[in-house]
């Protein structure tokens, strides 16, 4: 039994099955990202987690207690289990200090402890008593941390918090987070629906679709060996072929590929853009269009055969459009199971 | 502003010709080059447009006529009398009247408006979108139409309990509304971070959603508190005396005297007083959510088997503000019979009440529009305090700017004491900062871009006036001229002094009758007042709606 176990979990808002018996384990010290399109139900499958609301039916444990059986659920504010929302939701009649201090009102040293937990989300402390409307996006993701963490949760869970700061401070906020996290050897979840993010964030990751775990996994075995083309095409761009396996080779319109499986017979196969590579030798085709996007450029080519693939090459020296190419491949095709 | 000062310089005149856009055109790119420092950004606009400018400055002015006539009523009267009329044991009476009469009815008000709007909003209460009608809806009874119906169901009923009971059920609504309002605009998220944060659902009450409700409750209760300064009918009825009892008392008896000046004085201090407490309370802090996250409902809290106990609240706060009213009503409209339908007064009282409510909206309304349009389009200090002018005024009460209006009339212009453009002018000067607020917030919602658009798809720059602006700004408007008017029909003191000689409005020739205690007779008026007020209700109840984005 995991640290925190869901088992069966379902949630309906009227005839719409938000979460569809949904079982996963997170281990104790472990990140999870749940990744999935708008509208999968991982937002629900949070809040019913956080407490917010309860399940129609399953279980949800943590650490060996139980947190919610069917609709009878412990109520948010006894579960010791910390969130930062999507935009901080901080308490706009508070100052930062009252902020991060709100859940640990009464408590000996608190001002210390609001000092420290500043420290810790590398937070300058002349903000101690800004207002957070007066705060960038950034500081108020990092109050929002503080003041989930204050309260040492046994389990904190993140709501799309980075979606809401632009892109660099994004990779840098996440890096951050993730760091403290560990350092703190604190269990989280993050919910996002951006597969990068989760990709680079966790140590495990479920993709959601529909109400449903597609599929949970290390972000390596999800990239590499999806279980599905959704998955596949969700957890970054693929190229989806179909092919005939025999002996460990598959034929293919990019010529034979070799794959990881004794399989015979029509099958279906993956390869990341990254494996295929334009060259002297191989498949020859036509390039159509290039987007050029400095360092690097997305190159569209056809084959005699009518295939037309999106390639990301190196912005130095790429083809020009109309340019006859070769086309490899590099390392093997996943091969989904039929 | 450009123009006039460029129209030395040779570049403008080769411009000239092109028209307007070539013009605005060449000075956006000559600009910089020119050697005399540009105006402020903060005057700049303004300047653009002398002649809405004079107009707003002319209105405010106009509007600073009752403060101004208070102030120099006081130095005509000199020091030593001042002194003798404002510090005796009466004034120092209707003071603790009035702080008393504040203390009890604000905390009374509050708390039942947070009880009603949490159960109607929060809560799983059965109907609740009918009591949400139901807990708008006393505000269609005229505040001196509930003394008359308490007054007339308990005869016993007097003084400051008396007062207070009835100022509570007639006045909560203005408190109930804000506090809806604030509650839907609430992000659902704040609630939900303060319960992970091991805060029980009384506490989060206590410390998220209530300080969230601060900016409505100090803006209810200001609206509240000044009402209860102004009111007049309502506590002659209940025999509570207050400064605008006191001075209407005065005035009947010698009008133009120094005491009621001088009364009128201490009210319209007491009045600012309220003005600057509640700025003070209400304080800078921003109290509006961040960030723009779709809010999530958040589930209504279950009543469970407590819900008829709760059912009482709203019931009951029913039963007593509306209930009484129109049983009341209901009882000596019976008793009367046909013969209270005297048709040869009631004609005349709502053809006159018709005439001042429609002018004096339309007129109120018309003299807002520089002021609102200055405060959207052209935000700058100056609009600003000429915006400040015209709350102040709209914050005196009837009282005062009718003895005001009385005494100037009289000594400077005795043509038109107890005219109709006097009275309309009074109407003007009190009701200025509703139609104010509703133009301005009609006014935001079209936002020049729009006008530049049109403009960018060929109409020119008056067409695109009428084409957009008027067309977005209108609901608004209509609904700015529909609570003046509403505001005029149910006026009652300054009405009392200032209308001509002879004529009655719904609102006096109600009073008068209830002052010969003939309460059936007056039946009549009140319950075509109650009709009238009925969709300026409706309005509130949907505007408070649609504020929320629903």
């Amino acid at each position: 039994m995991s640290y925190l176990q869901l088992d069966a979990v379902s949630r309906s808002y009227g005839a719409v099955r938000a979460l569809d018996g949904v079982t996963l384990g997170v281990e104790q010290g472990s990140r999870t990202a749940i990744v999935g399109p708008s509208g999968s139900g991982k937002t629900t499958l949070l809040r019913l987690v956080a407490g917010f609301e309860a399940p129609d039916a399953g279980r949800i444990t943590l650490a060996g207690g139980t947190l919610a059986d069917g609709p009878v659920a412990s109520p948010a504010h006894r579960r010791g289990v910390g969130v930062v929302m999507q935009d901080g939701a901080l308490f706009p009649h508070l100052d930062v200090a009252g902020n991060i201090g709100f859940g640990i009102n009464g408590e000996p040293r608190r001002a210390e402890r609001i000092a420290e937990l500043m420290r810790m989300v590398e937070l300058d402390p002349a903000l101690h008593s800004r207002r957070p409307d007066a705060l960038s996006g950034g500081q108020q993701q990092r109050v929002a941390l503080a003041r989930a963490l204050a309260r040492r949760p046994r389990l904190i869970l993140l709501d799309e918090p980075f979606s809401a700061l632009d892109t660099g401070l994004r990779a840098s906020t996440r890096k951050a987070v993730a760091d403290l996290l560990s350092a703190a050897g604190i269990t989280s979840i993050l919910v996002t629906h951006d597969q990068a993010e989760a990709l680079s964030f966790a140590d495990q990751v479920a993709v959601m679709d529909a109400g449903r775990l597609l599929q949970v996994g290390t972000p390596r075995a999800l990239y590499e060996h999806p279980a599905t083309p959704m998955v596949a095409s969700f957890v970054g761009d693929a190229i989806l072929l179909d092919a005939t396996l025999a002996a460990g080779i598959a034929s293919t319109k990019l010529g034979p590929v070799p794959v990881a499986t004794a399989a015979t017979g029509p099958g279906r196969l993956m390869l990341r853009p990254e494996q295929v590579h334009l060259g002297e030798a191989g498949v020859p085709a036509e390039v159509t269009e290039v987007e050029f996007a400095g360092g690097a450029c997305l190159v569209t080519v056809r084959l005699a055969c009518g295939l037309s693939l999106a390639l990301r090459q190196p912005g130095l020296g790429a083809p020009a459009p109309g340019a006859r190419v070769h086309i490899g491949v590099t390392g093997a095709a996943h091969v989904f199971a039929a | 502003m450009h123009l006039t000062k460029q129209k030395s310089l040779p570049f403008v005149l080769l411009a000239r010709p092109r028209g307007p856009a070539g013009v605005a055109g060449r000075l956006g790119v000559l600009l910089p080059h020119r050697k005399e420092p540009l105006p402020s950004p903060a005057d700049r606009p303004l300047m653009r447009h002398p002649w809405i400018v004079s107009l707003a400055v002319l209105v405010s002015l106009a509007a600073l006529l009752p403060l101004g006539f208070v102030v120099v009523a006081a130095m005509q009267a000199g020091w030593s009398t001042v002194e003798a009329l404002v510090f005796r044991p009466r004034v120092g009476e209707l003071l603790r009247n009035t702080v008393l009469l504040l203390a009890c009815t604000l905390p009374l008000c509050a708390a039942l408006a947070l009880a009603l709007a949490w159960l109607t909003e929060r809560s799983d209460l059965p109907g609740a979108r009918v009591w949400s009608w139901l807990a708008v809806a006393p505000l269609a009874v005229p505040a001196f139409v509930h003394g008359y119906a308490w007054v007339t169901l308990a005869p016993g009923l007097h003084g400051l309990p008396g007062a207070v009971l009835v100022a509570v059920l007639a006045y909560t609504p203005f408190l109930y509304l804000p506090i809806v309002a604030a509650l839907r605009r609430c992000d659902p998220a704040l609630e939900d971070s303060a319960a992970s944060l091991g805060l029980p659902p009384w506490q989060v009450w206590w410390r998220v959603v209530l300080p969230q409700m601060r900016l409505a409750l100090c803006g209810g209760g200001l609206l509240i508190g000044l009402h209860l300064l102004a009111e007049y009918g309502l506590f002659v009825m209940i025999r509570f005396d207050t400064f605008t009892t006191a001075i209407m008392d005065q005035f009947q008896s010698a009008y133009d005297s120094a005491a009621a000046n001088m009364l009128a004085a201490v009210l319209a201090l007491c009045c600012l007083a309220l003005l600057a407490g509640e700025s003070r309370l209400r304080g800078t802090a921003r109290a509006a959510r961040l960030g723009g996250g779709a809010p999530r409902p958040s589930p209504p809290a279950r009543l469970g088997a407590a819900w008829a106990c709760w059912l009482a609240v709203p019931g009951l706060y029913t039963l007593l503000a509306l209930g009484v009213p129109l049983v009341t009503l209901g009882r000596w409209l019976l008793a009367g019979g046909e013969s209270i339908w005297r048709w040869s007064e009631i004609g005349p009282a709502l053809t006159s009440t018709l005439l001042f409510a429609g002018l004096g909206a339309l007129l109120t309304t018309l003299a807002a529009v520089p002021m609102a349009w200055l405060a959207v389009r052209a935000a700058s200090r100056l609009s600003r305090v000429l915006e400040g002018c015209n709350y102040i005024t709209g914050c005196l009460p009837g009282v005062v700017v009718g003895l005001a209006l009385v005494t100037l009339t009289v000594h400077l212009a005795r043509p038109l004491y107890q005219s109709v453009a006097t009275i309309i002018f009074a109407y003007a000067l009190l009701y200025l900062p509703r139609a104010m607020l509703s133009l301005r917030a009609s006014l935001a919602q079209a936002p020049p871009e729009l006008e530049h658009a049109a403009a960018s798809l060929g109409r020119s720059p008056g067409a695109a006036l009428w084409a957009v602006t008027m067309r977005l700004a209108a609901p608004g408007a209509a609904a700015g001229i529909a609570l003046v008017a509403l505001g005029i029909a149910n006026e009652l003191p300054a009405t009392q002094m200032l209308a001509p000689n002879g004529t009655q409005t719904l609102a006096t020739a109600f009073w008068a009758y209830t002052g010969e205690i003939d309460y059936a007779a007056a039946a009549p008026y009140a319950l075509l007042m109650i009709v009238f007020s009925l969709p300026m209700t409706w309005l509130l109840h949907s505007q408070s709606r649609r504020i929320a984005g629903r």
